[in-house]
């Protein structure tokens, strides 16, 4: 609200000076950093996208774009602080499925993403991948779930509520099965018991255990998305190999509080636009197992509201819920 | 121990040794034991009463309140054996406890807390007033509360701290810190 | 044997271009600062810098980012020695004796004790890894939740060890930092436990924000509280470097320490964090006088800080070899090789050998420069003690704020450290010691997720911890432990009743 100064060092005259305080119009958008808040710490995944995507974002934007991080909460914070925020612009949150449509069926949330925040645009959608450890004697996902209904199988997870724990739930509930649920702090100590045989099996990220999967050490039964995943062609889909209409994936998108003036989002989504046709953005997201995704505006908020309701089905049949 | 020599001057005896020149006692029925095993047990008490409402058991056998309880039960034992094994000894002060010469320091931390990145008290607002003024607020709030403080070299080492502080958090290391957003806009 | 030579041959000839050499001066540069920076991690150093790397060369980035995380963890070591603040865990350990040698004039000595002994540790545990990365891969897998619960056992046994006061109240401060470690919401269910609907406690209380309000903060209200008490190192400052005599009697337990890190370096979660307490306590056993150790003695800094550099180093190894990070940092170097389009594992070793023991050389060449740049900033640091307390300690306040805010962005954790300060105050007052706490603290966290991962693997079954051969002797180390440290503590205790009256 104090950002005059750029303004004063061009000389604009006084009276324009009493316009800044009111939402910048689009045409100097943005005339000062425009900060993107991370939910969780320096270092994850989700960090790692941001900041990649803040980099090219600046050029695209024509200004500096900043990263910080406010984690707390079980990721809850974020939310909140963009929530409260000015809506013009300055502030907005990279978001991905566990704040944004997990947690409201299990945390009693301050902010309601659904209310308080504004989707932008999607950035990126990346699938899992499903995971047998070298002790486990199975060859397909078929064989898997036979051996689940035969005795309950352990598996890991990257934490409580997170993608990799949603998506197992469904596969379980899908399958009619049940699964014992062991969680961990993070993917690598759980891929670590994995490989000592302390888990049966885990459904997790794509780099973090493709290397594994591709000298022998671990077997990738299957892939979570809707379509093979390009750097493991021979590894079917869930759907295709065992349960016709699963679907999981972690997404990750840009969003604002509500109220951003019409401009300014369209000029966030053309600019998220310019990035995600990057070769260079669309080859680190390969990377990260994930492929660009261009649902805007309207769209991006609809499929945040299918999500929702669908993990919240999944997130109450396995009756997960803090008092 | 602790009495070689005269310049050198001893800056925490390790416990279980003797203290120099130990202020009138303020509380000898009590003693520092005794309030050591007492905190304890009052600790233990208020560990149980803030995890009372934790299930002890679940599905898998440990609840989320098993472990709290159970080490909030130890904590009031291990305070109940501190007080058994130190009931007999006399009781030794603790010595003062003088919360004002640490005020100013907490009021310092405080007052960073809140300018760095402005926070609201109900209608009351304080605006984001950046690394530029909480900097500067930390050091010389704190520092008053030196016996030998000396204010004007007080001040010019808050300005040179501060834009050292700048220049190092801010820019060689890129931590998204605010520094004056009022004046430069982040 | 011959074949690690010419590997290592061929490692140096990658790492040691100018080029690179520059790469590893900076990020030891960097890491060093960062570690001295109280709450200023390489974790967040690392994921800023990350974007700038994908300009550089593949070998270069890894050499620089590498050179940050070993950077940061003997930069730590300097401020926990000098003014008695450990930036992370494994720091309050050389805290202990460290600052003590500083109080009395020996900061010299103790901060060139640990950059010698790093410089062992790391030549060693490089040795190591070169040598022994695939069957200390596999040692490393042994260890499930059971296994790695029984070790926190046995660590949670070694805190005692620390501890040179009360017994009772040295088992009080590990139960309180477990206790604490318990704060916030549950791994299993996501349920909030103890944070009285306080929002910055749900994801716990931050080690950072306890160490820096129980240690920095607690030790300013203890100075300020008794000015006549502070303030030793300016009376006399002592010799810059130990000298070859000093380095003789610490090379034991350099030695020993080395090994320890090297061997819970591998395990996973993280069990680099048990070397510095294992090697203090396994110092001060073997020790002719153990009850010195607590009031500055230079085996209780050089073997702690040899293990933590070697377990830093040794932690690399399941990221080499099986791609899995086991902390933070490591994960943000799997993250810096999969931006240069580098999967880590098995094949980096046999697709480019070159990356591959190039990074291991660096690791070398990484320790020798830092001993090249802080032998010579061991004599900055202690100038800086000359500077009068009532600038200096006003300085430890912004640096320690500024530490903490940049945590989460959050002024309240610069507030609940203010307010841990109050209770470390309280703490010196009563004569409870706070390393224990701080190591309950650290371990508790583990400690809890182990338990509850192997009782849902074991349908809530206790045996499982005695079944497993590993777990079933770890216990059993940790009871005889148990009963050598109570033993002599109690009778010390008495003695110590005595001397009082």
């Amino acid at each position: 609200m104090f950002s005059f100064t750029r303004r004063v060092m061009l000389g604009v005259t006084a009276a324009s000076l009493a316009l800044s305080a009111l939402p910048a119009a689009a045409q100097d958008y943005p005339s000062k950093p425009v900060t993107i808040v991370v939910s969780y710490a320096a270092g994850g995944g989700t960090d790692a996208i941001a900041r990649v995507f803040a980099a090219r974002l600046e050029e695209a934007l024509g200004g500096r774009v900043i990263v910080e991080n406010r984690p707390g909460a079980a990721a809850n914070m974020g939310t909140d602080v963009v929530a409260k925020s000015q809506p013009d612009g300055y502030t907005l949150l990279i978001g991905n499925q566990g704040p944004m449509v997990v947690n409201p069926h299990i945390f009693k949330l301050r902010n309601d993403p659904a209310e308080t925040l504004d989707p932008i645009a999607m950035i990126a959608d990346a699938q899992l991948v499903v995971v047998a450890g070298p002790s486990l004697e199975v060859n397909s996902m078929q064989e898997l779930l036979e051996k689940a209904k035969a005795g309950e199988l352990v598996y890991g997870s990257a934490g409580n509520a997170s993608a990799s724990h949603v998506a197992t739930l469904l596969l379980g509930q899908m399958a009619g099965v049940k699964l014992k649920h062991v969680p961990y702090k993070g993917a690598g100590p759980a891929i670590n018991d994995l490989l000592g045989g302390h888990v049966d099996f885990m459904v997790t990220t794509v780099p973090s255990v493709i290397v594994l999967v591709q000298d022998g050490t671990l077997k990738a039964l299957a892939v979570t998305g809707k379509e093979r995943f390009s750097e493991l062609p021979d590894v079917p889909t869930v759907a295709e190999a065992a349960l016709p209409d699963y679907s999981a994936s972690a997404w990750y998108g840009l969003l604002g509080p509500t109220g951003l003036p019409q401009d300014v989002r369209d000029k966030l989504a053309a600019a998220t636009a310019e990035t995600l046709s990057d070769p260079a953005f669309i080859e680190s997201l390969q990377k990260d197992g994930g492929v660009p995704s261009h649902l805007v505006g309207q769209d991006f908020a609809d499929f945040m509201a299918a999500e929702r309701a669908r993990w919240g089905d999944v997130v109450k049949a396995a009756d997960i819920k803090v008092e | 121990m602790s009495q070689d020599t005269a310049e050198v001057i001893q800056v925490d005896v390790p416990p279980g040794h003797p203290t120099s020149p130990a202020p009138p006692p303020s509380n000898p029925w009590l003693g520092r034991e005794r309030i050591a095993g007492l905190s304890l047990v009052a600790f233990g008490l208020f560990a149980l009463y803030a995890g009372a409402d934790l299930p002890f058991r679940s599905e898998s056998g440990v609840g989320s309140g098993m472990l709290p309880r159970a080490l909030s039960i130890i904590l009031i034992v291990l305070g109940a054996v501190q007080l058994a094994v130190t009931w007999k000894d006399r009781p030794e002060s603790t010595g003062r406890w003088p919360i004002r010469d640490m005020l100013p320091v907490l009021i310092g931390v405080f007052l960073f807390a809140i300018t760095i990145r402005g926070h609201h008290f109900g209608s009351f607002e304080v605006p984001t007033l950046g690394m530029a003024v909480a900097t500067p607020l930390a050091v010389i709030l704190s520092g008053l509360a030196a016996k030998d403080v000396r204010l004007g070299e007080l001040v010019i080492f808050a300005a040179i701290l501060t834009a050292v502080c700048i220049g190092l958090f801010r820019y060689a290391l890129g931590l998204s810190l605010p520094v004056a957003p009022w004046l430069i806009g982040y | 044997m011959m074949a690690m030579f010419e590997h290592l041959g061929l490692g140096l000839s990658v790492a040691a271009t100018l080029q690179n050499i520059f790469f590893c001066f900076l990020g030891c540069l960097i890491g060093t600062l960062v570690g001295v920076l109280p709450g200023v991690g390489p974790v967040a150093t690392i994921s800023i810098l990350l974007p700038v790397t994908l300009s550089l060369d593949p070998t270069g980035a890894l050499i620089m980012l590498a050179g940050i995380y070993y950077g940061a963890q003997y930069g730590g070591s300097t401020t926990a020695i000098l003014v008695n603040i450990p930036g992370e865990a494994t720091a309050v350990v050389t805290a202990i004796d460290g600052h003590e040698m500083a109080k009395k004039g020996q900061a010299g000595l103790a901060l060139g004790l640990a950059a010698i002994g790093s410089f062992i540790a790391g030549t060693i545990a490089t040795i190591v890894i070169a040598a022994l990365a695939m069957p200390m891969t596999r040692l490393g897998l042994l260890f499930g939740p059971a296994e790695y619960f029984s070790l926190m056992i046995m660590g949670l046994v070694l805190a005692v060890v620390l501890a040179h006061g009360s017994l009772v109240k040295a088992l009080a401060m590990i139960v309180a930092g477990v206790l604490l470690s318990c704060v916030g919401a549950d791994m299993e269910t996501g349920r909030e436990r103890m944070t009285f609907d306080i929002y910055m406690l749900t994801d716990g209380i931050e080690f950072v924000v306890l160490a820096m309000g129980v240690f920095g903060f607690g030790e300013i209200f203890k100075n300020l509280a008794d000015p006549e008490k502070r303030d030793v190192m300016r009376g006399k400052i002592g010799r810059l470097l130990p000298t070859l005599t000093e380095l003789r009697q610490n090379l034991g337990a350099i030695l020993r320490g080395t090994g320890l890190g090297s061997v819970l370096g591998v395990l996973p979660g993280n069990g680099a964090i048990l070397a510095p307490f294992a090697s203090y306590a396994l110092e001060k056993r073997i020790s002719d006088r153990p009850q010195d150790f607590g009031t500055g003695v230079p085996q209780a800094v050089a073997g702690p800080e040899s293990a933590n550099n070697s377990g830093a180093q040794t932690s690399f190894i399941p990221l080499l070899t099986l791609g899995i990070p086991p902390n933070a940092v490591m994960a943000l170097m799997v993250g810096a090789m999969m931006i240069q389009g580098i999967v880590p594992g098995p094949q980096v070793i046999q697709n480019s050998p070159d990356l591959f023991w190039g990074l291991v050389a660096s690791m070398w060449i990484g320790n020798l420069m830092l001993v090249i740049i802080n032998l010579p900033l061991i004599g900055v640091w202690v100038k800086l003690l000359k500077v009068p307390y009532r600038l200096l300690f006003p300085a430890i306040v912004a640096f320690c704020c500024i530490g903490l805010f940049s945590i989460s962005n959050d002024g309240a954790q610069v507030i609940m450290a203010g307010i841990m300060g109050l209770v470390g105050f309280a703490l010196y007052k009563l004569h409870f010691e706070p390393a224990p706490l701080a190591l309950g603290f650290v371990l508790g966290r583990l400690l809890e997720e182990k338990l509850r991962q192997a009782l849902i693997i074991s349908d809530g079954s206790m045996t499982t911890f005695v079944t497993s051969p590993l777990s079933l002797g770890l216990l059993l180390v940790g009871a005889a432990a148990l009963v050598i440290a109570v033993l002599p503590s109690i009778r010390k205790s008495r003695d110590e009743i005595f001397v009082e009256d």
